[in-house]
């Protein structure tokens, strides 16, 4: 027989169809039983599934253990059979082959979670992978086949496992999407294509979903990004449920009909999948007789991938940006962050610089002291998170390099290689096994070539070895190295020349930018001349702070300035000169528009303007205007307007907060100027949310707005035990108690604290509110009043007040 | 705000499938050694042979952010990240439902829709209960004395499975490998 991939050139090979749906229809699978266990029980209902297929005109045929992995046999008490129950799959299809077709060994997902969406490890699923190939293989199989795969990371794992326990037999790649668009871990066809085509399977395609109608737009999305063999394995569309029967929509002919379509598309292996017959394969047959697959277009172009989408570099998108704040380097937050394993900066960062523009996100997590391995994981996943952009791995340590591409749910790049001979060693091998991208720098052990020809060589020589390794020419990228121009003035020409000598050999370049103003002042202006240089020369990537607005401008422009010799001596002029002028500041924002104090101090009440009001308030002073007056007079009406705006429904929570906040600024400031004594006595609350309870934000909004009416407010926090609560009533005189719960389970705490204030004869007043509480239920438990909110509870509180005197 | 609630959010979940029986509004997970007592529940998992049970989070980083903006006194930006946190969390169980639902679909169940301790009679002192089932220490949540979860942004919820209809049975293989033995 000649082999599966000589045979591919020229033809289109047809897959067998569904196995598990078919067997169901024999009877011999029962409800609820293990279909692989069937290799072992009834080997002759699998050989007859699989020898009428063949006569149906299948080219290959799928073995039964799409489920064989141990993790779903030991759902059935099976996983000490797994080892058997693979090799004889591939043993049974072997032999009903005959030497008339080859035989794929079905490999399907592990029905488990990988980190970080559940609980296994990358490594332990590669492991459990290998073991099923390996059976396969074993068994005589011709190739493997990944199939129904959701999880793009699941699939990396299954295919790494193909890779090593499968030596040299072909592997075939299928994810399944959902109605032809994504899969339901989100991952579009184009983004597996991309990071499969770098990875090289044999070959790249799809199955099952909802049936051929949509996996034509699967394959159109795939098919520009790979020039593997692609393959299409459609079900017979969505089952339905008719008079209590599940019938697949699809007919024989109607399912056939769309062959000719896949082919004219340059689909290389066509096939059903689930609801597909033998009948429908013979139909297939017909009509793929004598057709050869069309011929395809592939563009190689430098591309990454997340989970949810590609970055491709061409003349649209060019130059990309790579977000380079994800470094501890100098920044001590993160340095903590990072040694606490903790990422909160790490997602913040990974959200503003998306958000800015950022087209790669590198990572960084190099921390001395720290073991690089384990704290890029955490980091990887949370920056993965949040963003969807393609991630850089940015390391030197190549521990910590395998541990990210393991987290990595795409195509990342690796940042980086250079000449030296270990770093060639290791990174390379692990770019081709994972599939990631390479960033070359210009450098090896004996430093930084001084001229830009040198340092062209020096990235010639490490991309010969990633050639040879079977990486792809396209997956590199060279970074010819920014010298500080402050050091080196000449060295910035070097480095220009160098990107056009790359240019010229068809290898994109990039840069770290801002390492050219090291030492200078003024240096955002500097980068952003460099870069506008840079660019014209030919620039493809930027690593750069996607904060910089300037940056995003010239990069933007595209054009650039000249990059002749005039140019670039313009540049260092300008760069070198001592600055000047360039240190006029622009005069502070301008304060409130309304000429009259009075007016502005209500209106900074009304808008929640905390930053400012301080100052009305200063102004209002050194007017004369006494401070009761700007208390009394100015901003408590303008609350009580805020409290009417909240009544009227024109206000909501939030602005009623600021307002507060304004307010107790401008307190703030004026109890400075109030003598001891002048101050009014208007009562005294202790509050507090009762014990069991953690929620303590409406108490919070409660207290914020009651201080600024002026009565003094003892909070005792979350959590407290009615005794604690009534002993701070009592020892701090209070005029009222104000209780706060959230939950059914502690407002019954809300009773204890009255039934105790009953008990010792202690006559305070209470008010009670939060979510569950109701006026009823405060009834029923004997408090003083209830509000609902805390505009509510303002007037209550004054009301309660003048009971109380 | 609400970029820094997102980015403060580790969002975590653990589910468990169990056989449930249903009877005299007290459903009973026989695997989990758990009955809960609650008709309004019997009656939204009517039909089903199956129920998730499923917990998540989005752990405490939010929570204690919060607690440093009113310690600051800054209430206002407390109230929206708090907000925000309580959007995500069910925005997260949103996800979880949707990525169960579609898996049951994908295995000819039907789902109804989520469920969680608190609503009509079912009694958040389940909630331990619940939260013991599914170690949920796995993921950072625990209930403190009086049944609330710990990070406060995490919820409970169960999901009831209904099968479909059965695939019918077509003979005709039976006449190329005779008749099944039983």
């Amino acid at each position: 027989m000649k082999k599966i991939s000589a045979r591919l050139k020229n033809e289109i090979l047809i897959y067998d169809g569904a196995l598990g749906t078919v067997l169901q229809e024999t009877g011999a699978l029962k409800a609820g039983a293990c279909p692989e266990e069937l290799n072992l029980l009834r080997p002759d209902v699998i050989r007859s599934v699989h020898l009428d297929y063949i006569k149906a005109g299948a080219d290959i045929i799928e073995t039964n253990s799409f489920g064989g992995n141990k993790l779903k046999l030991a759902a059935y008490g099976l996983e000490k059979e797994a080892d058997r129950i693979n090799y004889e799959a591939a043993r049974i299809a072997k032999a009903a082959a005959a030497s008339k077709a080859y035989v794929a060994g079905s490999v399907g997902p592990l029905d488990r979670q990988l980190t970080p969406l559940g609980d296994l490890s990358f490594d332990e699923a590669v492991k459990i992978f290998e073991d099923q190939v390996r059976a396969l293989k074993e068994g005589g199989c011709d190739l493997i086949i990944l199939e129904t795969f959701a999880d793009i990371k699941e699939l990396k794992a299954a295919f790494i496992a193909a890779r090593q326990a499968g030596g040299r037999i072909p592997v075939q790649a299928q994810m399944t999407f959902e109605g032809g668009e994504r899969s339901t871990y989100g991952t579009p066809p184009s983004a597996f294509a991309v990071l499969f085509q770098s990875l090289g399977a044999d070959i790249i395609g799809t199955n099952c979903s909802t049936g051929p109608k949509e996996l034509v737009k699967v394959v159109r999305e795939m098919t520009p990004y790979t020039d593997k063999y692609v393959s299409c394995l459609p079900n017979a569309g969505l089952p339905e449920l008719r008079n209590g029967k599940t019938y697949f929509p699809e007919s024989p002919k109607s399912f056939a009909k769309y062959a000719a379509e896949f082919a004219g598309l340059g689909v290389n292996l066509i096939g059903g999948c689930c609801g597909t017959t033998p009948e429908h394969i013979n139909e297939l047959k017909k009509i793929l007789k004598n057709k050869r697959p069309a011929k395809r277009k592939y563009l190689p172009a430098f591309r990454l991938s997340s989970r949810t989408k590609i970055v491709e570099l061409n003349l649209r998108t060019r130059p990309l940006i790579i977000g380079e704040r994800i470094n501890p380097t100098g920044k001590k937050e993160l340095q903590e962050e990072i040694k606490a394993g903790k990422s909160v900066i790490i997602r913040r960062e990974a959200i503003e610089e998306t958000k800015k523009g950022a087209d790669i996100l590198d990572v960084n997590v190099g921390v001395p002291g720290t073991r690089e391995q384990e704290t890029i994981v955490p980091a990887v996943e949370a920056v993965q998170a949040v963003s969807d952009a393609p991630v850089s791995i940015d390391s030197a340590n190549p521990a910590a390099v395998e541990a990210a591409l393991k987290e990595v749910s795409g195509k990342p790049l690796i940042n980086s290689v250079n000449g030296e001979r270990e770093k060639i060693n290791f990174i390379l091998p692990l770019a081709k096994k994972y599939g990631a991208a390479i960033l070359v720098l210009t450098l090896d052990k004996c430093g930084i070539p001084k001229d830009a020809k040198a340092r062209v060589k020096v990235a010639a020589r490490v991309i010969n070895k990633a050639l040879a390794l079977g990486i792809q020419k396209e997956d590199m990228i060279v970074d010819p190295l920014t010298l500080a121009i402050s050091a080196e003035p000449g060295q910035a020409r070097e480095t220009l020349k160098a990107i056009g000598e790359l240019k010229k050999k068809g290898f994109p370049s990039s840069l770290g930018v801002s390492n050219v103003s090291f030492g200078l002042p003024n240096r955002r202006r500097i980068n952003a001349d460099f870069f506008s240089l840079a660019l014209a020369s030919g620039l493809d990537l930027a690593i750069i702070n996607p904060s910089d607005d300037n940056m995003f401008r010239v990069a933007k422009q595209k054009k650039g300035r000249a990059a002749d010799e005039a140019g670039i001596k313009r540049f260092l002029k300008a760069a070198l000169s001592p600055i000047g002028k360039a240190s006029g500041k622009k005069p502070e924002a301008k304060p409130g528009t309304h000429k009259d104090v009075k007016t502005r101090l209500k209106e900074a009440v009304l808008y929640g303007d905390k930053d400012n009001i301080t100052a009305y308030v200063e102004e209002a002073l050194s007017r004369g205007i006494a401070p009761l007056e700007i208390n009394s007079k100015i901003l408590i009406p303008a609350l009580e307007i805020v409290g009417e705006k909240f009544g009227k429904r024109e206000y909501f929570l939030p602005q009623v907060i600021l307002s507060a906040e304004a307010v107790q600024r401008a307190f703030g400031r004026l109890k400075k100027e109030i003598k001891p004594g002048e101050e009014e006595d208007k009562g005294t609350i202790v509050i507090a949310t009762v014990e069991g309870d953690i929620h303590d934000i409406g108490k919070n909004i409660v207290i914020s707005v009651l201080e600024n009416h002026g009565y003094k407010i003892l909070d005792l926090g979350r959590g407290v035990p009615a005794e604690t609560i009534i002993k701070e009533a009592v020892k701090n005189k209070a005029d009222i108690i104000g209780l706060s719960s959230l939950m059914t389970t502690t407002m019954i705490q809300m009773e204890r604290v009255i039934k105790g204030l009953k008990k010792k004869g202690l006559n305070f007043k209470t008010i009670v509110g939060g979510a569950v509480v109701t006026e009823a239920f405060a009834k029923e438990i004997g408090a003083s009043a209830y509000a609902r909110d805390a505009v509510e509870a303002v007037n209550i509180v004054k009301s309660l007040m003048e009971e109380r005197r | 705000m609400i970029e820094e609630g997102h980015s403060l959010a580790e969002p975590k979940a653990a589910y468990g499938i169990f056989d449930i029986t249903i009877k005299g509004g007290e459903v009973r997970f026989p695997e989990a050694k758990l009955a809960v007592k609650s008709p309004a529940l019997a009656r939204h998992l009517k039909g089903a042979q199956k129920a998730v049970l499923f917990v998540c989070t989005i752990g405490d980083g939010l929570a204690d952010k919060v607690n440093g903006y009113v310690t600051k006194s800054e209430i206002a930006r407390a109230t929206v990240l708090d907000a925000a946190g309580s959007e995500a969390v069910e925005a997260l169980a949103g996800y979880v439902d949707d990525v169960i639902k579609t898996k049951a679909m994908a295995e000819g169940y039907a789902a109804t829709p989520r469920f969680s301790p608190g609503y009509g009679d079912w009694s958040i002192f389940d909630q331990p209960k619940i939260l013991k089932v599914l170690r949920s220490d796995r993921i950072g949540v625990k209930a403190v004395k009086s049944c609330i979860m710990v990070p406060e942004k995490s919820v409970t919820a169960c999901i009831g499975l209904i099968k479909k209809g059965q695939r019918p049975i077509r003979k005709v293989y039976e006449k190329n490998i005779g008749p099944l033995k039983k």
